[in-house]
């Protein structure tokens, strides 16, 4: 039976993994991405938002060189207007959070950026944000030129051989990958329980949304305490994110100004992951071959570039050094963005 | 308009007593009609067949997509459901023109957006309970709830319509099958004599919880009609919701005067209305042959019959021909305008986009597929998957079953088999084989594809329910809209969703829950830690816990950074940073190795050279 050669087998079907894969092959790896392109009718599972929930600096730093890579990198596939400032508030709850938010605030500063502070909230005014579903047609383009071959999941088998290998089943046959990179979460939790890191959790996702609401003073409210995101269309119809299952029609409701009833056009559900301390996870898990990014929240399109060096070898210092900081199988203490 | 009381194939309305006539005010207009007329079958009755506008485009009134209206006591009701009473007087609930479209032919409505029913997020006012609840009143349905009963059980069988019996008799038996008629009717007589079973007509379920379903009801008393929101709690549940007429996709495709061939059904056999004197049938199946004979034995002219088939065989085909009806084949529709007089229709040939045929009409009534009704299967929590031309149910639920259509059952045998093997797998008993007779493709040509238009040449609607989504002229759906199972199963047929997805979005769309209603949720209070974990390692291990100041008013608030004052400021050297506020200046952490003790604190408002408080 053929055996297809990779250097790099990246699964995962969001903008991340995709932009991933692009830049390992544009520096010469041989690159087999394993995602599909979902339907425009589909529900967003994820706002593609340069703004992390994070306080060290290490993450702000890395992020803000990522963020003018993405837009040039969208400029040049031809899809700039997928590259969108965006207004953002987020809201704090409880005395914890607002502390965070403190300390958010202030190591952004240092970035460069003006959050406007209020006591429960802080505002961001032009915030990178990529609208994926307008340079879907381009990155599939930009895949295609930089020789990345694409792969439904649907045709990968991933299995983990008794030599602790990691091995990979395709179409046309067996497939050789010198590294698997699970780059999305739908990929990690279909891992073996004793291969998931015990520091990631799964949580339920359900992304609702409800008609044409009264327009928000900013279009994208993030709540992170609530576990609630909100993303107010063009339209005005609003997209909601819900992290976990408890409380959750209540948790939803809270974060809307009303008048209600708001009627809900859409529910989609289905799991995602979070690290118990808040912090990424980027590293090789406990088989041969098998590296994992997660935890990185709405931001982890703007760490692409930068992982993708990571992975080549050929990363700055800095870049290196947060990566391997984040890497499962090293202490969480200093990365932790737990609230308290 | 109605038909005669003596009409042929009781198309005189068997749901009517015509020896009861009576009048009712709308929206300030008399309407005439007869004793179990709904408000909907008599304003269609007495020619009043339009909601209002979308933009420029009249929509007609049917079931399924017509206003709610107020009664002078009571609650908003949907005029579909609502029987007609007599002396009552109406409004209907929703914006209106003052200068109507089509004058006395119109409600007058200005519809611009998706409505929510109002009494979706209510709450009970009432509770019923039984060993099991049945949702469909169809041969399926009544089955389940015949089996049901019969070995003891409690049995609560709601259906939406004023009436029970389905859709069976639209279709009517296949070969020696008992007749469709005989065998509702034997069965409802069965169920209402015994005292087990509740037969709730005029009921609604749009919620479930487990074992408990939300249903709203409209109860008639003394002549009167009120809406109420009623839990059956019931631990187990048949869902034999039947199957939903896909609408052909053609620019004015809903205009008033267009109805669909079971809808067309209904009207005549159980009101007695017909929407005009002349009718047009658009078709890609057999049964809107048996349809057109029944109507064309009333006295209602049949224009044609345009089958998007070629040359179909059929005993109903034969039959329209032998009673001289006019038909024709490989064409579906194109276009529909309104005219002075009626409906002006143009058809395509098969494989073409340009109109071959062009005709007038008073009705146009179109046939398309079926597409299992499996809104409330997914409501459940059920799942389904696309196949080849429809969306199936799939996956399992422990507490309910499918029956009958919603199945994909075709026969009446087997959708009353199919009713009585839901009971049983819901109660672990053993489950017989069902078979499913068709009558082969050598005798009767198969039924083709819901007609869809190759172009947009005008406003035309995915399905004929109150989701509204039209076709675009170019690009994707808009993203930011409810879609009916109907409006997904066109938009695969479009190419508007590609067929991999359609279960997902189905999903996501078909069941998106009822509406949010205000929450005051909080997150349980925290306080702000003193050394918070997410500052761990930052400076270093046993950072020097200092006060730092800068004069005896300015405050330092929590995050800000601190550097040495020689040192250059950028986040990744920042030696130290405010933990909390102090009267004056703040408490700061900062690195052990820090050797000074003048800082700078980067603030809010900018850098503040600071000390250490002595």
């Amino acid at each position: 039976m053929a055996i297809t050669t990779y250097d790099f087998a990246i699964f995962g079907s969001t903008p991340f993994a995709a932009i991933l894969a692009g830049c390992l092959a544009r520096q010469g790896k041989r690159v087999l991405r394993v995602g599909s392109r979902a339907s425009p009718q589909r529900l967003l599972r994820r706002i593609d938002l340069a703004l992390p929930i994070a306080t060290r600096p290490g993450t702000w730093d890395v992020l803000m060189r990522g963020v003018p890579e993405i837009r040039a990198l969208l400029q040049a596939m031809g899809a700039p207007d997928s590259f969108v400032p965006a207004s953002v508030r987020i809201d704090h709850d409880t005395e914890a959070g607002r502390a965070f938010a403190g300390h958010m605030v202030h190591t952004a500063l240092a970035f460069g950026l003006k959050p406007a502070r209020r006591r429960n909230s802080m505002l961001w005014r032009s915030v990178g944000m990529v609208r994926a579903e307008r340079a879907e047609d381009k990155i599939a383009d930009w895949l295609a030129a930089a020789g990345v071959r694409s792969i439904d999941p649907h045709e990968v088998r991933l299995s983990f051989g008794a030599s602790d290998a990691t091995l990979l089943a395709g179409p046309d046959g067996d497939i050789a990958a010198g590294l698997v990179v699970l780059a999305e979460d739908a990929a990690i939790l279909e891992l073996p329980a004793d291969l998931r890191p015990s520091i990631l959790q799964s949580e339920e996702l359900t992304t609702t949304l409800v008609a044409k609401v009264r327009p928000f003073s900013e279009p994208i409210v993030l709540f992170p305490e609530r576990g609630v995101s909100l993303l107010q269309r063009d339209d005005g119809s609003v997209l909601a994110l819900v992290s976990g299952s408890a409380d959750l029609e209540a948790r939803l409701a809270s974060a809307f100004p009303g008048p209600f009833p708001i009627a809900r056009l859409a529910t989609g559900r289905t799991h995602h992951l979070e690290s118990i301390d808040g912090a990424p996870l980027i590293g090789a898990l406990g088989h041969a071959g098998l590296f994992a990014v997660a935890g990185l929240g709405n931001a982890a399109v703007f760490f692409a570039p930068a992982l993708a060096r990571h992975l080549t070898g050929t990363a700055t210092p800095a870049e290196a050094e947060w990566c391997s900081a984040h890497d499962p199988a090293r202490p969480r203490d200093d990365v932790t963005e737990a609230l308290s | 308009m109605r038909l005669p009381a003596d009409a042929a194939r009781e198309f005189s309305g068997i749901e009517l007593d015509r020896n009861k006539p009576l009048r009712f005010v709308l929206d300030g207009r008399s309407i005439e009609g007869f004793a179990g007329d709904t408000v909907l079958t008599a304003l269609l009755a007495t020619g009043t067949d339009t909601f209002g506008t979308l933009g420029d485009a009249p929509l007609g009134l049917g079931e399924g997509f017509a206003p709610l209206i107020a009664s002078r006591n009571g609650t908003p009701l949907p005029i579909d459901r609502l029987p007609a009473a007599d002396g009552a007087g109406y409004a209907t609930i929703g914006p209106r023109k003052k200068k109507l479209f089509g004058g006395v032919r119109s409600l007058g409505h200005r519809i611009d957006e998706h409505r929510i029913p109002v009494w979706s997020g209510a709450t009970a006012e009432d509770t019923l309970s039984a060993d099991l609840l049945v949702v469909g009143g169809g041969i399926a349905g009544l089955s389940a709830a015949d089996v049901a009963a019969t070995s003891g059980k409690s049995v609560i069988l709601i259906d939406r319509r004023p009436w029970l019996g389905g859709d069976a008799r639209y279709f009517g038996p296949v070969g020696d099958e008992e007749s469709p008629a005989t065998l509702t009717v034997a069965l409802i007589e069965r169920l209402k004599g015994l005292p087990n079973v509740q037969l709730l007509t005029n009921t609604e379920a749009f919620s479930f919880s487990g074992a408990s379903t939300l249903v709203h009801r409209i109860v008639t008393e003394a002549g009167s009609s009120r809406g109420s929101v009623v839990a059956i709690t019931a631990p187990r549940i048949v869902l034999a919701t039947g199957s939903a007429q896909r609408l052909p996709v053609f620019a004015g495709n809903r205009l008033p005067g267009i109805v669909s061939t079971v809808s067309a059904y209904h009207l005549a056999k159980r009101y007695g209305v017909c929407l005009a004197p002349i009718a047009l049938v658009s078709t890609q199946s057999n049964y809107a042959y048996r349809l057109a004979l029944r109507l064309h034995d009333t006295g209602i002219a049949i224009r044609r019959i345009i089958d998007a088939r070629i040359n179909p065989q059929s005993r109903f085909v034969d039959f329209a021909k032998a009673s001289g009806l006019n038909l024709g084949s490989g064409q579906f529709p194109l276009t529909a305008t309104v005219t002075r007089h009626g409906l002006s229709v143009a058809f395509a040939n098969v494989g073409t986009s340009n109109a071959a045929t062009t005709l007038d009409t008073g009705a146009l009534i179109v046939s398309g597929g079926f597409q299992p009704e499996l809104a409330l299967w997914m409501l459940a929590g059920g799942s389904v998957r696309w196949s080849s031309d429809r969306l199936e149910a799939a996956g399992h639920l422990d507490h309910v079953a499918l029956a009958g259509s919603a199945l994909g059952y075709k026969s009446l045998q087997a959708c009353g088999q199919s009713g009585k093997v839901a009971v049983a797998q819901l109660f672990g008993e053993p489950i017989h084989l069902i078979e499913d007779v068709e009558i082969g493709a050598s005798f009767e040509t198969p039924d083709a594809p819901t007609p869809m238009a190759p172009a947009t040449l005008g406003t035309a609607f995915l399905d004929s329910g109150a989701s509204l989504v039209r076709r675009p002229t170019s690009g994707a759906l808009a993203g930011g809209q409810a879609l009916t199972i109907g409006d997904v199963t066109a938009s695969v047929a479009l190419g508007l969703i590609a067929a991999n997805d359609a279960a997902a979005v189905a999903e996501e769309r078909g069941a998106p829950g009822g509406p949010l209603v205000a929450s005051s949720w909080t997150p349980v209070p925290k306080p702000a830690p003193e050394f918070p974990p997410y500052l761990a390692g930052r400076f270093g291990k046993d950072p020097r816990r200092l006060h730092l100041i800068v004069d005896d008013k300015c405050q330092f608030e929590p995050g800000a950074l601190v550097y040495s004052n020689l040192g250059k400021r950028d986040a990744m050297t920042a030696i130290g940073i405010i933990v909390a506020a102090a009267e004056p200046g703040g408490t700061a952490i900062v690195q052990a190795s820090a050797d000074t003790d003048r800082f700078v604190v980067e603030t809010i408002q900018g850098p503040s050279p600071a000390r250490i408080k002595s």
